[in-house]
């Protein structure tokens, strides 16, 4: 590490040439000229060395850089999911107002739109803004994780609920209550979902738990 | 010898800490999580899981699930995992082992014994229980401390001189109490009362049974009949509790939470943190009986204790600190980590018994209280040059604190907010930081205004004040620096003298160090062969003479291979 101090010290001074003319050529200006020589040694390997001791120092925090700048951390991740799930309660949202306006028109109770299909457009419009957030998640290796219809698995989903159902096999996710992500087997958040359990024995089973529990 | 871990062994949560460099630290798993929740479960597949992951198939997987087993330890329970039937002894040594497995792959080696916390009111049974699970676990459990106790080590207070401590202990689902004797560095637990089931889950089920109320006034819709509604409003009204620790209020937001006749309905509600204590009010202070119980069979008054430490989560909502310096006067410790105290101290003396060497276990914290000068009026006096406390001494930092102030006259269109740091509660008797103005404040009735005064503090003492007006969202902001502790004399003498020793170890042996790396360097390089041999000699020579410390012989030989090297140079 570089310290707060000269980068080489001169320790000796080279000694003044003597005046009054005894002066002895050449052995005494080639003597000199060693010794200046061997302080320009001196400070060259100081030198070279400061600057690899610099190039260390730049190298590992460049590396380190490199490898994370382009990462975003998690948290942030974590909130731009807030903003992906704000938009599907939209677009769901919008889904479902549009067949309950479509109800009412065919009942012939509701006014017809001046503009057939304009809040079909609105919710596209939605549509692509979460697209857009999809393809950001995408682009940083954010992968969305399969739930409804897969075998439930606790390394991926979070039990939020079950269904008493003989529709399908046992312990097949059968909602997604919320969606869950992964950034290559990483699970950034656990997909927050409802379990398929047998019809027959739900009931009592239900009542074992708070027995065993509480 | 091997470490020795430290292991909170919680109902709810479990962590696991060592000490490392003289410090402990909290051992994080694999995904980098430090807090493991003590759950064990088996999946359908039959697959043992431990953690997050028995806790994610709760729900589904009751019957074949296992929480909170600490309530049931030292009993004679069963408990039944796929198709098998555990001791809670068993289920906890399922814990115990993946704690263990944590602090194996973050040293790398294998680790074989253990200081495990249990409840100060725990019997002779209960201890005994939580040992057995250690053994089965495959730790030798070296000592079974008291939670409060390792609250005390880890704020290193057995070093310190005789004295009383109050242990407030409020986590996600329990309470309890305690008084601590330190006594010539033997900590011992003098009372201890509680409530097993009162925590951080009742505050939250109140703020979640407000908003359900109020939705449910506006719209006549209960979503507390919706599921996945109700989980929404349970992790924002969670996230609500936590921001109003530090904040004056919070929003509660979820879009699209439900719809009516078609419409799709939006929850938008702000709680004010002067609400939510008001929720929770009840609650908090039917913690002052466990107080005064343990205070009655510690036989000592609220007035004797002389520190009072703070654990668990629940500890940082700021009524709960209120009401314990009310009954015992004191000012309460929140410096370490409340959620992570307990671990750190049964890791404290897990290194004790290793005989490591254990530095004072120091966090930043504020060393002065900073506030701003307010007007009030008490009983109809007009007090001036008040000053209101934002951030208290001995807060850790970072931190952000915030809180709401008015107007003091109709129609005031400004306010001069001087920050200062101090102690006492006449403002200019402190030390003035820094002040500004906030003005365009919109004309209103006297205490209608609400200004939102923050202060975020940095660890390099840096002090950022906002003032904000927020209806009119204008805002107004000054960057002061908080004045750090003065170091004593005795202290700046030791950094002086530590400051002379640095400066003298020689730039000059590292210069004859770079000397001999660049000679090896050329000895390689060259091709004069018996040149190459006598300067790689020299440079060892000159290696072994500093290894020894022979000062006249190291200026010998430094001088010699410098001209040789010379002569080299010149005739290359």
């Amino acid at each position: 590490m570089l310290k707060d101090q000269p980068l080489f010290a001169i320790r000796e001074e080279p000694e003044p040439l003597q005046k009054g003319g005894s002066f002895n050529e050449p052995t005494d200006l080639r003597r000199e000229l060693a010794k200046l020589g061997k302080v320009q040694l001196r400070a060259q390997a100081v030198t070279e060395s400061a600057l690899e001791e610099i190039k260390k120092m730049v190298e590992g925090p460049r590396a380190a850089f490199e490898q994370f700048s382009g990462a975003p951390n998690d948290g942030f991740i974590k909130d731009l999911l807030i903003v992906a799930d704000g938009l599907e309660e939209a677009i769901h949202a919008g889904e479902a107002m549009m067949k309950a306006k479509h109800f009412e028109e065919l009942a012939g109770n509701g006014p017809q739109s001046p503009l057939p299909g304009s809040e079909n457009g609105w919710i596209e419009g939605i549509r692509i803004i979460h697209h857009r957030v999809y393809q950001i998640l995408e682009k940083e290796g954010i992968r969305p994780i399969p739930s409804v219809g897969e075998i439930f698995d606790p390394r991926v989903h979070l039990a939020v609920g079950v269904e008493h159902t003989s529709e399908v096999l046992e312990n097949t996710v059968i909602e997604e209550e919320r969606k869950g992500y992964k950034r290559g087997n990483k699970v950034i958040r656990y997909a927050e979902v409802a379990v398929a359990k047998p019809l027959s024995s739900g009931e009592g089973k239900e009542k074992d738990e708070q027995d065993h529990w509480h | 010898m091997s470490k020795i871990i430290g292991i909170d062994l919680g109902t709810t949560n479990s962590e696991v800490a060592l000490i490392e460099n003289g410090k402990p630290i909290i051992i994080p798993d694999e995904d980098g999580q430090t807090i493991v929740p003590s759950v064990v479960g088996s999946s359908p597949s039959g697959e043992l899981l431990v953690g997050t992951l028995a806790k994610n198939q709760f729900i589904a997987e009751p019957e074949n699930t296992v929480k909170s087993i600490k309530r049931k330890m030292g009993t004679e329970a069963k408990v039944s995992l796929g198709g098998r039937t555990y001791t809670p002894q068993e289920i906890s040594a399922f814990v115990l082992r993946k704690l263990k497995e944590m602090a194996e792959r973050y040293l790398g080696e294998r680790v074989e014994k253990a200081v495990i916390t249990v409840p100060a009111y725990f019997s002779d049974a209960q201890r005994q229980a939580t040992k057995d699970a250690g053994e089965i676990a495959g730790l030798e459990v070296v000592r079974i401390i008291n939670e409060p106790t390792a609250a005390a080590l880890a704020y290193g207070l057995e070093k310190e001189e005789d004295q009383f401590l109050l242990v407030y202990d409020l986590g996600g689902g329990t309470f309890d109490v305690s008084v601590i004797e330190i006594n010539s560095g033997v900590v011992e637990v003098r009372a201890s009362h509680g409530n097993t089931h009162l925590g951080g889950d009742d505050f939250d089920e109140r703020i979640v049974n407000y908003v359900i109320a109020g939705f449910q006034k506006r719209y006549g819709v209960d979503l507390r009949e919706d599921r996945k509604a109700l989980a929404r409003i349970t992790r924002s009204a969670e996230a609500a509790k936590i921001v109003l620790s530090n904040k004056p209020f919070t929003q509660i937001i979820e879009e699209f939470i439900t719809a009516l006749r078609g419409q799709p309905l939006n929850l938008e509600v702000e709680l004010t943190r002067h609400t939510f204590e008001e929720m929770i009010s009840n609650l908090v202070r039917s913690t002052a009986d466990s107080i005064r119980d343990a205070l009655k069979d510690a036989e000592q008054t609220g007035r004797e204790i002389d520190k009072v430490l703070m654990v668990g989560g629940s500890t940082r909502i700021p009524l709960v600190g209120r009401i314990v310096e009310d009954i015992l006067g004191l000012q309460p410790h929140l410096e370490v980590d409340p959620d992570l105290c307990v671990a750190m101290g049964a890791a404290v003396q897990a290194g004790i018994i290793g005989g490591e060497a254990i530095e004072a276990y120091l966090v930043d914290v504020a060393p002065h209280s900073l506030g701003i000068a307010t007007v009030s009026s008490k009983f109809g006096v007009l007090l001036e040059n008040q000053f209101s406390c934002l951030i208290r001494r001995n807060t850790t930092i970072p931190t952000s604190k915030s809180e709401v102030f008015t107007t003091f006259v109709d129609n005031q269109e400004a306010v001069e907010i001087k920050v200062y740091q101090g102690e006492s509660s006449t403002a200019s008797k402190n030390t003035l930081l820094g002040k500004f103005l906030l003005e365009d404040i919109p004309k209103a009735p006297a205490g209608e205004p609400q200004i939102v005064v923050t202060f975020d503090y940095n660890v390099d003492g840096i002090v950022h004040v906002t003032a904000k007006d927020k209806k009119a969202g204008n805002e107004r902001s000054i960057t002061v620096s908080a004045s750090p502790e003065r170091l004593t004399e005795t202290e700046k003498e030791k950094a002086r003298i530590k400051s002379e020793e640095m400066w003298e170890t020689h730039p000059q042996k590292e210069e004859v160090g770079i000397l001999i790396k660049r000679a090896k360097r050329v000895a390689e390089e060259i091709k004069d062969k018996r040149a190459s041999r006598e300067l790689s000699d020299l440079a060892s020579q000159l290696q072994d003479a500093i290894k020894r410390g022979q000062t006249e012989e190291m200026k010998r030989l430094e001088e010699k291979l410098l001209d040789l090297m010379y002569e080299l140079a010149d005739t290359t």
